[in-house]
């Protein structure tokens, strides 16, 4: 008989690249872990930078010539800009406290995808040019030389990052490692190496108004197909206007849920309670995507892409603007819109016409939350709700990381899911709410190459709802983002088959009880309430 | 005795080693560390998960479970390996280690006559036909991701096909 190994040799053998210091591990491009290249048509239509075919997997990335340069003169400028990048270079002391709070690390054990170590990728190079210590003691002050390889890097793990800012809440400095990788994209964007699951979308919005790109006509179809579900189920024809005049409040969702399953079903939800309330609303072709790719780009593009909304609500005339269930539309909206294209003098404070409540929170940005209008609905019972249309479903709530972390809109989701259905349950703890696990696939990263880093990213989120289906039979996700709804249904069938997604404005479609509805017997998706 | 009987009492010795071992194969030292350190299931869904799989695994070896229960013990384990290296021989490798520890536990307890004995030789085929359920759960989870990377693109774009006409 062949002699086996016994179990401690065996324990010996390693799979695994012998432990090196980090800065000597390249990273490998093994396909599934890395996003296409942007294509350089996207790249002119918004006078980016480089354009030119290639492909991270290219040996040659054909940067340009005087690279290096352009990267440290980026850099200086963002460091005199920024004042917090300056202190994220400098307070790290590597306590590890932020380490296994990243959901791409717990699901890939890349060390590199610990925030400290994700951050320390840029941080090195700093300290090798703009510090003293590491112009003296180069690597033993943790610092080091700028190379091609050390771009690869950046891109390889920089966009591993979903900028969710998980880890900055558990640093005892706060630094917030999701602000080093947009800087770290941003000055990759001056060489031309950025992806085209980001740019892609950023130029179709620029062009025309939303992310895939759909003309003014498209977009009216796909409203009319809505319009048409909506009759089939309600028996009631509704009417929402299109780049009205004059309308007080312009309605801006993302455009995920005007052609995207099941964001599509939301739509209908949206467009029912105004119908119901008699709401006097505009939706606008121009104005036709809340999402805003910019934000993953640079601080630029984001400004750029922003300014549309305000440019049509002043065009139109809007008093104010109501926004739908969409993630990092809201953390501009919340962290930069006022003070890069605000203050919007030429709208009023946001004043519910149902309720007569002033959103004081959006006196300055004149933009309120549909779930902040909705909830406020709700508690002045201004709207009728059967709750039991939703019995077949129990439902659990996936807090994205936009609007809980980034703008502490925790309450009112959870408030309206426990009026439009019975049957509720949150996941553990540290979990949901402000501690909550990213999808996976946020920021700009929801692209199919990438499948199995999201499914890798998006475990620590699917286990605990895996807990819940489990314990409760749970067989909805609901959520408030238009990219959680493109990509949890993927990660649902990976890890939790069984588990359907919606928005919330979905099920409070379902439980609306309309004027003049015929008796309700399907719910959006078309299927018995059985 | 029986060493199914005694293999059962030494559960938790066995499942250690076999755990140190795949996460000594997968992971970076640090990494592993913290995958067999932390406790909170949610704080740490890879390492618990590995650990429910082969626990999973190794009971119904023992008690000689039916192929489905065998296969969502499997599943456990193999949907993290498929997402986390692309090559099967990599992702699977944890399933050799297995026959060696029990061996091991074996002789220490029983000598090595004991190499010889039918139950052990049983017990042997057992795992090596398990290798091949677990070649056929690695090749499904594959599958899932190309599949969902269809199903996502068609649901992505669901009203413009249904501009198109090419749906319903
Ligand atoms: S928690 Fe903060 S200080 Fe500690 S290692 Fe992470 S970034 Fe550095
Ligand atoms: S921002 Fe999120 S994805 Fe990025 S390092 Fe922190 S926890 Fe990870």
């Amino acid at each position: 008989m062949a002699s086996t190994p016994k179990p401690e040799e065996l324990a010996k053998i390693s799979y695994n690249p012998p432990e090196r210091d980090w800065m000597d591990t390249k990273p490998q491009f093994r396909s599934g872990t890395w996003c296409y290249a942007s294509k350089p048509d996207s790249l002119k239509s918004l006078g980016l930078p480089n354009p030119r075919k290639w492909s991270p997997s290219d040996e040659d990335w054909k940067l340009p010539e005087n690279w290096k340069e352009i990267i440290f003169e980026g850099l200086r400028e963002r460091l005199h800009k920024f004042r917090s990048l300056r202190l994220f270079m400098d307070i790290c002391v590597r306590c590890g406290a932020c380490a296994d709070k990243c959901h791409f690390y717990l699901g890939t054990g890349d060390p590199k995808n610990m925030p400290v170590l994700r951050a320390e990728l840029l941080r090195s190079v700093y300290r090798k040019d703009f510090t003293m210590a590491g112009k003296i003691l180069g690597k033993f002050a943790g610092a080091r030389e700028l190379t091609e390889d050390v771009i690869k890097e950046w891109f390889y793990y920089f966009f591993q990052c979903t900028e969710c800012r998980r880890c900055s809440l558990f640093c005892p400095y706060g630094i917030d490692t999701a602000e080093i990788t947009i800087i770290g994209r941003e000055l990759l964007n001056l060489i031309g190496c950025n992806i085209d699951w980001i740019t892609s979308p950023a130029a179709n919005c620029y062009r025309t108004g939303n992310h895939l790109g759909i003309q003014p006509h498209a977009l009216v179809d796909m409203i009319d197909f809505c319009v048409d579900d909506i009759k089939e189920v309600t028996g009631i024809k509704i009417e929402p206007t299109i780049n009205r005049k004059g309308a007080e409040i312009l309605f801006i969702a993302p455009s995920g849920d005007v052609f995207a399953d099941p964001g599509t079903y939301t739509m209908m939800g949206y467009l029912m309670l105004f119908h119901e309330l008699g709401l006097d609303y505009t939706l606008s072709t121009y104005a036709s995507e809340g999402g805003n790719f910019g934000l993953f780009n640079s601080h630029e593009m984001m400004k750029r892409l922003n300014s549309k909304m305000y440019a049509e609500a002043e065009r139109l005339g809007a008093k104010w603007i109501l926004g739908g269930e969409c993630g990092h539309m809201w953390r501009v909206i919340h962290q930069y819109m006022d003070t890069m294209n605000g203050p919007a003098g030429f709208m009023e404070q946001p004043v519910s016409p149902v309720t007569g409540t002033r959103f004081e929170n959006a006196k300055s940005t004149k933009m309120v939350h549909i779930t902040e209008f909705t909830s406020d609905l709700i508690k002045h019972n201004a709207i009728k709700l059967d709750s039991s249309r939703n019995d077949q479903l129990r439902v659990t709530f996936h807090d994205s990381c936009n609007v809980s972390r980034a703008m502490g809109l925790i309450e009112e989701p959870r408030y309206i899911l426990n009026h439009v259905c019975n049957n509720f349950f949150e996941m553990p703890e540290n979990t949901i709410k402000e501690e909550t696990f990213c999808c996976g696939s946020g920021s700009g990263l929801n692209t199919d190459e990438f499948m199995e880093m999201r499914m890798a990213g998006g475990l620590p989120r699917a286990n605990a709802v895996r807990h819940v289906h489990d314990k409760h039979g749970v067989n909805l996700l609901s959520c408030i983002c238009a990219i959680d709804r493109a990509v949890l249904p993927s990660l649902m069938d990976y890890w939790v088959p069984g588990v359907a997604v919606s928005g919330v404005h979905e099920l409070v479609g379902n439980a609306l009880v309309m004027r003049g509805e015929k008796e309700r017997t399907l719910d959006l998706r078309m299927q018995s309430f059985e | 005795m029986h060493i199914q009987t005694l293999l059962s009492d030494k559960e938790a010795d066995v499942l250690r080693k076999w755990f140190y071992a795949l996460i000594k194969q997968m992971y970076p030292q640090q990494t592993g560390n913290f995958f067999s350190s932390e406790k909170d299931p949610f704080a740490n869904p890879v390492g618990t998960k590995i650990y429910d799989g082969l626990q999973g695994i190794y009971n119904h070896l023992l008690d000689n479970d039916e192929d489905d229960k065998m296969s969502a013990s499997l599943e456990d384990i193999i949907r993290v390996m498929v997402v986390q290296s692309t090559a099967p021989s990599q992702g699977l490798s944890f399933m050799f280690s297995l026959k060696d520890i029990i061996r091991n536990e074996l002789i220490g307890e029983l000598g090595k006559d004991v190499l010889g004995s039918e139950e052990l030789i049983q017990l042997e085929r057992q795992i090596d036909g398990l290798l091949l359920v677990a070649v056929d759960v690695y090749h499904d989870c594959r599958e899932k991701i190309y599949a969902n990377r269809v199903e996502e693109v068609k649901r992505n774009n669901f009203r413009l096909l249904q501009r198109a006409n090419l749906i319903d």
